[in-house]
C-alpha cells in the first residue's frame, strides 16, 4: 500500500546511546528499562563479555558487554554506565553500555542503508545509520545482537 | 533441599541430593572404601577473585566411583525455605566454558548461582578446570 503526501508519516521511537567513541540506537520496542550500572553476580565460567547476572524486579537479566561484543576494549563502569534492558522474541537482556543519551523519534525516511566500510562484528549487527545534528548514528538489530553473543569467541 | 555455600567472596546455592555428605573438612587422602579424595576450596576453583578460606572449613563430599570430590568451604546451611531456581538464559547457559552453573536462586534479592556440584565432581575427576583455574 503507498502512502498519500497528505498521510502522516509513522515515526518510531528510537533510544541513543554511546559506547566507546560511537553513537548507537535500538528500537524502544525492544526496550523495557534503562537501569543504572550496579555490579553483577558473575556466572562461573562465563566470557569476559557475560560479565555476569543481576536481578531487576525479580527479572533475572544476564549482562553483555556491548563493548566487547563489537570488538573494542573494556572499559571500568563509571557514572554515566548504564544496562538497557532488552526484550526481543521472548529473550530478555542487559546491555552495558557507555551512556545513554536520548529517546527520540526517526521517520523511516531518515533510514539510511548501514555503511558499507564497517569491519568486524559491528557490520553483523548494524542493521541501519540516521544522521542525528549530523552525527552517524548506528541502528542495532536486537536479533542478530543475540545472535552474535551466542557465536561470540 | 536447597544448600547455601558460603565461600569467602560469594555465595552460592545446589540441590541437596547432589551432596553425599556435608561434615567438618579433614586432611585425609582417601576414604573408607580407599578411594582417592581430590580436594578443592570451591570459592577459587569457581572465580579467581575469591580467596581459599582459612577459617573452620566444611567439606561437600561427592562419592565418584573410583574417586572422592570434596569441595570446601566456610560454610553451609541447608536452607529452610526452598527458593525457585531460575534457569539461565539459553544465551548465557550455551557460553560456559563447563556447565557448572545450571540456574540462579534470589536471595534478599540477591541473584545467587546454582550448582551442579555433581557435574563439577565427575569434571574435575576428569582433569577439567576453569581457564583460571
Amino acid at each position: 500500500m503507498q502512502t498519500s503526501p497528505t498521510q502522516p508519516v509513522a515515526s518510531t521511537a528510537y533510544l541513543l546511546f554511546r559506547v566507546a567513541a560511537e553513537r548507537y540506537a535500538l528500537a524502544s520496542a525492544s526496550v523495557r528499562e534503562i537501569i543504572r550500572w550496579r555490579l553483577p553476580t558473575p556466572v562461573p565460567g562465563a566470557p569476559p563479555l557475560l560479565p555476569g547476572v543481576i536481578n531487576q524486579r525479580g527479572q533475572i537479566l544476564a549482562i553483555i558487554d556491548l563493548r566487547l561484543l563489537l570488538g573494542l576494549v573494556a572499559a571500568a563502569p563509571d557514572r554515566a554506565t548504564r544496562l538497557i534492558w532488552v526484550h526481543h522474541s521472548g529473550i530478555d537482556a542487559a546491555l552495558l553500555v557507555d551512556a545513554v543519551d536520548d529517546l527520540i523519534a526517526i521517520e523511516p525516511s531518515q533510514i539510511e542503508p548501514p555503511p558499507v566500510h564497517v569491519a568486524g562484528p559491528a557490520q553483523r549487527v548494524i542493521h541501519a545509520l540516521y544522521r542525528h545534528h549530523d552525527q552517524p548514528v548506528a541502528i542495532l538489530d536486537p536479533a542478530a545482537l543475540f545472535a552474535l553473543v551466542q557465536e561470540a569467541a | 533441599m536447597i544448600l547455601l555455600i558460603e565461600t569467602v567472596a560469594r555465595r552460592y546455592v545446589c540441590r541437596q541430593h547432589d551432596v553425599d555428605s556435608v561434615g567438618l573438612a579433614t586432611q585425609a587422602d582417601h576414604d573408607e572404601r580407599g578411594r582417592r579424595i581430590i580436594r578443592h576450596h570451591l570459592g577459587p576453583l569457581l572465580d579467581p577473585a575469591d580467596p581459599p578460606a582459612l577459617s573452620r572449613l566444611h567439606a561437600l563430599t561427592i562419592g565418584l566411583r573410583r574417586r572422592v570430590v570434596e569441595f570446601v568451604v566456610p560454610r553451609v546451611d541447608l536452607l529452610a525455605e526452598t527458593p525457585v531456581i531460575m534457569p539461565l538464559a539459553p544465551f548465557l547457559a550455551a557460553r560456559l566454558r563447563l556447565p557448572w552453573a545450571n540456574g540462579v536462586a534470589l536471595l534478599d534479592d540477591q541473584p545467587v548461582i546454582a550448582l551442579d556440584l555433581r557435574r563439577m565432581a565427575a569434571d574435575l575427576a576428569l582433569g577439567l578446570r576453569l581457564a583460571h583455574a
